[in-house]
């Protein structure tokens, strides 16, 4: 087991260098950095003199060569250092992003229980009564779900259930209160996917030739169900809640915004519209690294719950 | 394609099929539907509501912006652009995921190797933030927003095409055309296409739908297709700002979005079961 | 342990019982502030909380007009200098007196570092002098009569000399220690910061016990807070929400001008059409300032030729509420200049938010015959574009605010000195950098607005900005509060009460 891990953290490697890479030709590639400290529309006119822009190309290392400057960034972010945000007045990226990192991972633990509560049951009820009416209606919701954008979503809750029903407060963070409406619009679109693969998961277990011996045998057909027909698709659920989490990072952008939700989505929007290198490569690494954990855990719990899959 | 004759008994399938071609009416003919030019303005009638409310006119049907312009004839013209996106940049990625995919798939080794490792790297940035990043950086635009999500958004098509290379290359006829000695490109391209054909459509049915909605949600953030060009997307988070006041500015652009994408996942998941060697 | 829990219980209970009695308002912002060090702050949504926390030298009133704050008396000292005279028995909030010391540390810092965003503001204070623990002298490179307003705008907060050397910089910009009437309590990063009364703030107890300001990032959602009570005031409310709160019953939308002034640049580079004096007129005749104003500002934005505004010292308001606008006289000038019905066409470029003003300044050309294209970018993309390098076509959108409110200073910006242009829009004349950098060396009020009135007349002449209107702001207020918005937009709660 403990070399097995090992091996699947050393593959991690270089995909973490590709992301480094491609983070930093993205971003040195595009634009100047300077941006940032001009004036905006809003803001006192623009008044930067040469020597300052100077003073601030060396301060933030862009006067050495690309190949070094990679080297350096490169060594930097193994010492998790992604260096000082400069629209947040040269707070390290890294302690900023991770300040955010609670209320994204409440923000998005919430969604998820949002999404197991509707897909877990939806999909067994769509299973179980294949091509009838329940199953229709969880198709139904499961399309629509994929197919309705999330920002709307966000804000037709926000006026149904805060402006004209009054029930929830209409953002901010909190109380669990705060948190309704975001899990809401985070966790029902993704439970449109997480549905889908249950139902499809579990379905195809049904079909499969223990289930079938099982009922030979003469098992309730509860007993069925539970014990063999859902172990096997709880494989297929564990790996989709792993791959949720990109799409919980990702989502959050958006829900963030709507919601005034200070997470890392809303860190890194405002990080984007100041052009702030240092917290927009710390996002981008950091939620990677998370992403790959995720995938990580998953295929260990892979091994716990099913035996019959051997460490590799 | 003789899978495709059932589609008269799948009445969600032959939905979605209507909705789309509607569409693509509606994109392609787009100016001589349209009641207005989409850009004309008419200040004397400001956020006028939809016609059958009080207050609407006829000459609107689905009322009027900010600027006293014809909302239906916006969303007429913004279809242009959803389903050009929609299109280029689901071919695009279609293209490059079904290449690597068979790439990968059959020959293998190193080529495999890589290929996978490239799929790694992309699939572990959430896309949403590997998108914007780009967008905002490179400067949002048009061209950009389709080169973006088709170059980044082959890798599950990489994947499943490379599954069913993999799963269809042992087979006899693949393994015998190899032993005659013909030069593997030609294998690859001859006899595992047509084989794949058809999950690659279903696939892109899919991505087409997803595109949709990655598009409007840039555009709601900021980085998506720069006004004056009309897109939904656009149209939606410029309206959500009167959503209080003229609900319809943000209404109908999210019911285009909304039918125009459920109309493609309907289809793609007719294709996909029509498709799938296990429903067949 | 168990004990430990019961303690903390009652205290968090005794919390809540506190907090109950306490008055609190609450402020929604669009973004937070990025930190607390003011010297290293670019946006005005930050100096308008700052106000809260730290206190100018001298603060400007609503009128335009100096009141003393942290300095009680200033005059010149020869070409030069300005002596001041600060306040006595004023405590920063841990309690230590406040001295010239302070004075000196604040402005030594920001005339010298010149990685911070507002170092060239001050940057030609040469040496600040302390005469006594209550007085200083300002040195500058030259005269410069618009230093007072310099001490009293966005990057002039005084800062503690003791804490800065004591915690370092971060640490300061962290949990920052100010002389204002509210002290800092707790700031969650663009979520919410606390505040609360200064009990020993010099110019007295402030109203409320409390002050919280929410970011809250879009607008919809801060006005739908506002209408459900959630928040008392939201401040940068966008024209598509003022209706809504007007048509709710407790709250009321106040709105202030003179914050920014919209306008065109032209770039009048050689073989731009621009580039010649008379298209930039016909532009001029031919769009309708007025209605731009009624249609983007709901009426409460006013049409200028300049940029004025009453709020804004050395002002010449012949220029404010007054526009060209006339059609034929617009095809007459693009005639003259040679161009037939539909031979010109102009590219329009700005940001996004510049949509809606761009798609009417188009209809207006093209009823002249002027065909256009317009070009609109992300505004990270477009500041970068259009502020450093220049780099545009023909016609840019903008809008410009000056935090000093003075008329001098707004003019600097399309000065050329040794030649050397303006970037936006590569206009150089010698006779208007002449006019107003002696404008700004210039101590005579009455002669210095006429040095200001010339060079604005050359401005008229030459156009190589067309201004368009005076941008108003529009505030969200519920009844619950009574405030009043200022044009350069610091959220002054010092002055801000219970409605009565």
């Amino acid at each position: 087991m403990t070399g097995y891990v090992l091996r699947r953290l050393l593959q991690v490697i270089p995909t973490l260098v590709g992301i480094t890479l491609l983070v930093f030709v993205t971003l040195r590639l595009s634009g100047d950095p300077i941006a940032a400290y001009l004036g905006s529309d809003a803001a006192d006119s623009a008044v930067i003199t040469p020597e300052q822009e100077a003073a601030i190309r060396r301060h933030l290392g862009l006067d050495s060569p690309l190949p070094v400057q990679y080297l350096v960034f490169l060594g930097n972010v193994a010492r998790g250092d992604f260096g000082q945000s400069f629209i947040y007045q040269n707070r390290p990226a890294l302690a900023l992003l991770l300040e955010r990192l609670p209320a994204t991972a409440t923000l998005a633990a919430a969604a998820l229980l949002v999404a197991v509560l509707i897909s877990l049951p939806g999909g067994i009820l769509a299973a179980v009564k294949r091509n009838k009416l329940p199953d229709t209606v969880v198709n139904v919701y499961s399309v629509i779900g994929d197919a309705m954008p999330n920002f709307w979503l966000g804000v037709m809750l926000i006026l149904l259930f805060s402006v004209r029903l009054g029930w929830l407060p209409v953002s901010g963070s909190g109380s669990w209160r705060n948190l309704v409406l975001p899990a809401l619009t985070l966790g029902t679109s993704m439970a449109a996917l997480q549905t889908r693969l249950m139902r499809s998961g579990l379905i195809e277990a049904l079909q499969q030739d223990y289930v079938r011996t099982a009922h030979a045998k003469g098992l309730a057909r509860r007993t069925v169900l539970l014990k063999h027909a859902l172990r096997n698709a709880a494989l297929g659920y564990v790996t989709l809640l792993g791959l949720a989490v990109p799409s919980l990072l990702g989502g959050s952008v958006v829900v963030e915004r709507i919601f005034a939700w200070p997470g890392m989505g809303l860190l890194f929007i405002n990080g984007l519209g100041g052009r702030d290198m240092a917290l927009i490569q710390a996002v981008v690494i950091f939620s990677a690294v998370l992403v790959i954990f995720a995938n990580l855990v998953v295929d260990l719990l892979y091994t716990i719950i099913d035996p019959r899959i051997r460490y590799q | 394609m003789r899978q495709l004759r059932g589609i008269h008994r799948n009445p969600l399938a032959v939905t979605g099929m209507i909705i789309l071609l509607a569409f693509l009416l509606m994109a392609l003919l787009a100016p001589v539907l349209a009641p207005h030019d989409p850009l004309q303005q008419n200040l004397r009638a400001r956020l006028l509501p939809p016609f059958w409310l009080e207050g609407g006119s006829r000459a609107y049907p689905l009322g009027t912006d900010q600027l006293g312009r014809d909302l239906a004839s916006r969303v007429l013209y913004g279809s242009r652009v959803a389903v050009l996106v929609a299109f280029a940049a689901t071919s695009l990625a279609m293209l490059v995921g079904v290449a690597l995919g068979v790439v990968s798939g059959f020959f293998r080794g190193a080529w495999d190797t890589a290929i996978m490792r490239l799929v790694d790297i992309i699939v572990s940035v959430p896309n949403y933030i590997l998108y914007l990043t780009i967008m905002a950086l490179a400067g949002p635009s048009l061209p950009l927003l389709i080169a973006v999500i088709g170059l980044l958004g082959w890798t599950t098509t990489a994947r499943i095409i490379r599954s069913e290379v993999l799963s269809i290359g042992n087979r006899e006829y693949i393994e015998a055309s190899r032993a005659l000695g013909q030069r593997e490109g030609v294998t690859a391209v001859r006899h595992v296409l047509p084989n794949i054909m058809g999950s690659v459509i279903a696939l892109g049915t899919l991505k087409a739908s997803s595109t949709i909605i990655i598009e409007s949600t840039l555009s709601y953030l900021g980085f998506g297709v720069q006004p004056p060009t009309l897109t939904w997307g656009q149209l939606l988070s410029q309206g959500q700002q009167y959503v209080s006041t003229a609900w319809w500015l943000a209404t109908f652009p999210g019911v285009a979005i909304t039918l125009l994408s459920l109309s493609l996942i309907f289809l793609g998941n007719w294709l996909r079961d029509a498709f799938d060697p296990r429903t067949r | 342990m168990r004990f430990r829990t019961l303690l903390t219980t009652t205290a968090l209970l005794m919390g809540l019982a506190l907090a109950a009695a306490q008055s609190t308002v609450t402020i929604a912002v669009p973004e937070g502030p990025p930190g607390f060090d003011p010297q290293n702050n670019n946006r005005a949504v930050a100096s308008g909380i700052y106000i809260n926390l730290f206190d100018y030298l001298i603060f400007k009133d609503a009128t335009g007009a100096f009141q003393p704050a942290l300095a009680t008396a200033w005059e010149p000292v020869g070409g030069s200098a300005w002596r001041v005279q600060l306040r006595e028995g004023v405590k920063w909030h841990d309690g230590t007196p406040f001295t010239a010391a302070d004075v000196e540390f604040t402005f030594e810092r920001v005339a010298k570092d010149e990685l911070l965003v507002r170092h060239s503001y001050y940057k030609n204070i040469t040496d600040v002098e302390v005469v006594n623990d209550h007085e200083v002298v300002f040195h500058t490179d030259g005269p410069d009569p618009t230093f007072l307003s310099a001490l009293s705008r966005n990057g002039a907060s005084v800062i503690p000399r003791h804490y800065y050397e004591a915690v370092g910089v971060e640490q300061a910009a962290l949990a920052p220690i100010g002389t204002g009437p509210y002290r800092f309590v707790e700031y969650r990063t663009d979520d919410r910061l606390v505040l609360e009364a200064f009990a020993d703030y010099w110019g007295g107890r402030a109203a409320f016990d409390r002050a919280v300001f929410r970011v809250i990032p879009e607008n919809s959602t801060a006005v739908s807070e506002l209408l459900t009570g959630g928040v008392d005031i939201v401040t940068n409310v966008k024209v598509a929400e003022v209706g809504r709160i007007q048509g709710a019953s407790g709250a009321r939308v106040e709105h202030v001008g003179g914050n920014s002034t919209q306008y065109i640049t032209f770039n009048v580079s050689t073989g731009q059409p621009t580039a010649d004096p008379l298209v930039r007129a016909a532009v001029d005749y031919a769009v309708d300032d007025a209605l731009l104003a009624e249609i983007l500002t709901d009426g409460a934005g006013v049409p200028v030729r300049a940029r004025v505004s009453p709020e804004t010292s050395f002002s010449p308001l012949e220029y404010y509420d007054a526009y060209l606008y006339d059609p034929a006289e617009a095809r007459r000038l693009l005639g003259e200049a040679g161009y037939a019905d539909g031979a010109l066409t102009l590219t329009l470029m700005g940001n996004t938010s510049h949509a809606d003003l761009a798609d009417l300044v188009a209809a207006m050309l093209a009823d002249v015959g002027v065909n256009t294209s317009i070009e609109l970018f992300e505004s990270s993309v477009w500041n970068s574009r259009y502020w450093q390098p220049g780099d545009f076509t023909n016609v840019a959108f903008g809008a410009s605010s000056d935090s000093s409110f003075d008329y001098g200073n707004s003019l600097v910006d399309l000065t050329c000195p040794n030649g050397v242009h303006a970037k936006r829009s590569h206009w150089c004349d010698e006779e208007y950098t002449r006019l107003v950098e002696a404008a700004n060396e210039e101590f005579d009020d009455a002669k210095r607005a006429e040095l200001l009135r010339q060079a604005t007349e050359i401005l008229l002449e030459q156009r190589p900005q067309y201004y368009l209107y005076s941008n108003a702001s529009f505030v969200g207020v519920s009844n619950r509060v009574s405030f009043t918005p200022r044009a350069d937009s610091l959220i002054v709660l010092a002055e801000t009460t219970p409605a009565q």
